[in-house]
């Protein structure tokens, strides 16, 4: 058995994360390879698709330590479970985030447990858990955090949808396949997920506020 | 402005890519000549691009990439596992023949079998009211059989 050899990233094809069928093929190489249990070929996987559950996984949580636990669980479980992946059904990309997702929603159900602050039965200062840590705030840009905490401000279920689409770049079908819900759904959430960041991303000067209304159209 | 009407409400739609291609024709037929709705355009696709951006921007953490989930091999039936317990299985029950324990033809004047062999036969056994007393033990009693009840002095049982 001869192991697949780990690609250097910066021989990746360049269209792997586009779903061409160049991108397609080297997966699916790594995922036969994997199903045969070639270590290096799972670190291939890995390393294609790490950076991106993560991100996808903190633009939904706002929280980069439960962000890591659950990448690092949605590759466990994808590992495990490779042998019942479907190509036919979906892209390698789309599966896992079918697997990040519900690992995201299970583990913000885990933070809505009732519990008491520590603070109300201790003297000693005790950190908000909820809070961004210091570390990962600073590594992102004024405007990019401030697109971040919008994003917070949403329901969950239209952070989903505005995350898949924008980061995601998926489209409203595939949405839809990914959380169980149909197109339609994900379009009107789509845009009430458009209006309300519109609506909370308008102080910030980043944003340009030229839209017509009637007035101005008048005055015209 | 041009002469035809504003497509304000459609807009938004459009840049989400929410809309039927014939309203697409249309949206872009008036930017094309529209100021106004050329500038809110502009922004819808502003705002669409500015969240993609921060979303991207996200840095992942070395840590995260720098550790893969040791992959289990894929289960594979194991062969030799199988044959094991099925000449396991063989030799108790070629075992229990020869000590005698499982005969073809038990009558009724064989003696009590022991242990989980009476569980395994207790359904096939015949009923309390008609087994005969000599083959059962005396500790165990006939499961339909009720206790026999002793009249006290000055009593008399109904038989009913």
């Amino acid at each position: 058995m001869t192991d697949f050899p780990f690609v250097d990233m910066l021989e990746w094809p360049t269209a792997w994360r586009t779903g061409t069928s160049e991108g397609a093929d080297f997966v699916s190489t790594l995922i036969s390879h994997a199903l045969r249990g070639e270590q290096v070929a799972f670190a291939n996987l890995h390393a294609l698709y790490v950076a991106d559950i993560y991100r996808l996984c903190f633009s939904l949580l706002q929280h980069g330590q439960d962000a890591e636990e659950v990448t690092q669980d949605t590759f466990e479980y994808a590992f495990r479970k490779l042998a019942a992946y479907r190509p036919q059904k979906a892209a390698f990309r789309t599966w896992l985030y079918q697997i990040a997702i519900s690992r995201c929603r299970n583990k913000r159900r885990r933070k809505w447990l009732p519990a008491f602050s520590l603070q109300a039965v201790s003297d000693e200062a005790v950190p908000d858990a909820s809070a961004p840590d210091p570390v990962e705030a600073a590594a992102l840009s004024e405007e990019h955090r401030a697109v971040i905490v919008a994003l917070g401000e949403l329901s969950p279920k239209l952070r989903e949808v505005v995350v898949l689409r924008y980061y995601g770049s998926l489209a409203y079908a595939e949405i839809g396949d990914i959380l169980g819900i149909p197109a339609k759904t994900v379009e009107s959430r789509m845009r009430l997920a458009h209006r309300a960041l519109k609506g909370l991303l308008a102080l910030s000067p980043a944003l340009d506020n030229g839209v017509p209304t009637e007035s101005t159209e008048a005055a015209a | 402005m041009n002469g035809s009407a504003h497509v304000t409400d459609l807009v938004a739609d459009y840049a989400l890519g929410l809309l039927a291609p014939g309203l697409c024709q249309q949206v872009e037929a008036h930017t094309a000549t529209c100021e106004a709705c050329r500038r809110q355009l502009s922004a819808e696709r502003r705002l669409t691009a500015r969240v993609r951006v921060a979303l991207n921007a996200v840095p992942a953490p070395a840590r995260i990439t720098a550790t893969c989930p040791a992959p289990e091999r894929p289960a594979r039936p194991r062969m030799w596992a199988t044959w094991a317990r099925a000449w396991a299985l063989a030799l108790l029950v070629a075992a229990l023949a020869g000590s005698g324990l499982i005969r073809g033809n038990r009558g009724a004047h064989e003696p009590w079998l022991p242990g989980a062999a009476v569980a395994a036969t207790a359904t096939a056994l015949p009923t309390a009211t008609s087994t005969p007393q000599a083959t059962r033990p005396a500790h165990i009693h006939p499961l339909a059989s009720p206790t026999p009840v002793a009249a006290l002095p000055g009593e008399t049982l109904s038989t009913n």
